[in-house]
């Protein structure tokens, strides 16, 4: 359901783990922080057993949250998530300046 | 009341159902004039409804759901794993969607939360919609709340609020709270908003007003910008003018017009205005260009100073090695080590060790030992820790000539 990432000519480039990392969050952080598996893999556009992988892995790292909620696991970004989120964006905007032509007029 | 059963894989006509109508997988219904329960609709698997569908609630579950006229639910629509389409309008209350909304024609509905995607080819007009990949609105959009956890390509839009994880690319319109982009916003028509938070990159196409703007890497406004505070961690690029309280940029800032800000500017990098700066109070830490810049109290620039009418301000601050081209005017002029400038005109001017000017008119001149100034003109004092620093006349007079700017 995502876009996928695109370089500084505008040409979508395969999505790498950190692309992955981010879009899982970004899709989580929507449910304030009631986010289900499957409402992630819609919205990710990924099949849950690969997000589940990816959640372990976010969770391990700090970056989402997880509890249970009216038997089911719920997920959510974390303040670290969020830090994440914030670096992962700024950080891309400033790979497609350096990598384009020349820097914004 | 009289339920009806569908089971599946059949073909049937309905109309009118007075109670609930169970669909198994695989039917295809067509509505004779249209097909109207009482009750709930349920689909257990996917099912097609040729013509309207109108009903008090309706659940899917594992079903691709096609309806190829209007659906009009009375309460709720719940598709549990599920993909609803419909070709026609849809009028409902609260919508609860796995995998995707589909909707050709007007839509209008109080809550809206759609797992993966959601589009509208008409008009879009709720309470909340919040929509879990990505979100596509033809038609104007009229909402208290979007949220979108990945892209959004909209028309135009009428929002209290809009948050989106990823990019979004939108017409125009008015967000009267806030906007909040974790990636990329595109605008192609002028756009209204309370604040503007942009983790990534912004890019306006057209003028734009509003209150704070918080960028994170880069900023491009191809028309006017008005806003309170602006601040972007990168670059920021505005090809028509700035107005508003406050500027922070932590590196380069490039305006096609002026720039006038009630507030202070700050800039870590370079600042390039192609007419006129105003503000109350200016730092740069790299290169400042500008026609005229008029500041009403501190300027402090390090890198570099080209202004072709001059910078006037009550105090300036030129840093070491900084070359100023171009008039500086001020209560209090301060050249640092080895900083070179042309015509100073000021209350007192003071160059430190080995600065350099080519005139400078003021009541009272101070020249550091090593400083050197071609010809001086002053009304009170005239200090000098090198004789030879005057290379040219040194003139006491009664009034200096007059100032530019």
């Amino acid at each position: 359901m995502w876009d996928r990432p695109r370089d500084s000519s505008g040409a979508a480039r395969r999505r790498e783990q950190t692309d992955l990392y981010a879009t899982i969050l970004e899709v989580a952080k929507r449910y304030h922080g009631r986010a289900r598996i499957t409402r992630i893999s819609y919205g990710a556009g990924m099949p849950v057993d690969r997000l589940r992988r990816a959640v372990e892995r976010l969770i391990a790292l700090g970056l989402l949250g997880s509890e249970e909620s009216e038997g089911h696991t719920v997920y959510g970004v974390t303040v670290r998530g969020q830090e994440f989120l914030n670096t992962y964006w700024r950080m891309r905007a400033y790979t497609e300046a350096f990598s384009g032509p020349a820097e914004p007029r | 009341m009289a339920d009806q059963h569908v089971p599946k894989g059949s073909r049937v006509r309905i109309g009118v159902v007075d109670g609930d109508l169970n669909v198994e997988k695989n039917v295809r219904i067509e509505a004779d004039g249209r097909v109207a329960v009482t009750g709930r609709v349920r689909f257990d698997g996917n099912a097609e409804v040729v013509g309207d569908l109108e009903c008090a609630s309706l659940h899917a579950e594992h079903a691709s759901v096609h309806v190829l006229g209007s659906l009009s639910v009375t309460d709720d629509l719940d598709g549990e794993r599920s993909s609803i389409r419909i070709d026609g309008a849809f009028h409902g209350k609260n919508v609860d969607v796995d995998k995707e909304l589909i909707v050709g024609g007007p839509t209008i509905g109080e809550r809206f939360e759609i797992g993966g995607s959601l589009e509208c080819g008409d008009v879009l007009r709720a309470r909340t919609v919040a929509v879990g990949g990505r979100v596509v609105v033809k038609g104007p959009l009229k909402a208290e709340k979007l949220e979108v956890g990945g892209t959004a390509d909209l028309a135009g839009v009428d929002l209290d609020e809009l948050d989106v994880g990823g990019r979004i690319s939108l017409a125009g319109g008015e967000v009267r709270r806030s906007i909040d982009v974790g990636g990329v916003i595109t605008t192609s028509a002028p756009l209204a908003f309370g604040s503007l938070d942009v983790g990534g990159k912004a890019h306006l196409h057209a003028a734009a007003k509003g209150g704070d703007v918080d960028v994170g890497g880069m900023f491009e406004a191809e028309g006017d910008l008005l806003f309170d505070r602006l601040e972007i961690g990168g670059f920021g690029s505005i090809r028509g003018s700035g107005t508003g309280r406050s500027v922070e940029v932590g590196g380069k800032l490039r305006l096609g017009g002026s720039l006038a800000v009630q507030e202070a500017v700050e800039i870590g990098g370079m600042l390039d205005v192609g007419e006129r700066l105003a503000a109350t109070r200016l730092e740069v830490g790299g290169a400042l260009t500008a026609q005229r810049v008029v500041i009403t109290e501190d300027v402090d620039i390090v890198g570099g100073v080209r202004t072709n009418e001059g910078l006037k301000a009550r105090r300036i601050r030129i840093g070491r090695r900084t070359k100023v081209r171009g008039p500086l005017i001020g209560e209090r002029v301060d050249l640092e080590p080895d900083a070179d400038a042309e015509e100073i005109y000021g209350g007192t001017v003071e160059l430190a060790r080995g600065a350099r000017a080519t005139r400078i008119f003021a009541d009272e001149v101070v020249l550091d030992r090593g400083a050197s100034v071609e010809e001086v003109q002053y009304t009170r004092s005239l200090t000098a820790q090198d004789p030879g620093s005057v290379r040219g006349s040194g003139q006491k007079v009664d009034r200096l000539p007059a100032f530019p700017l």
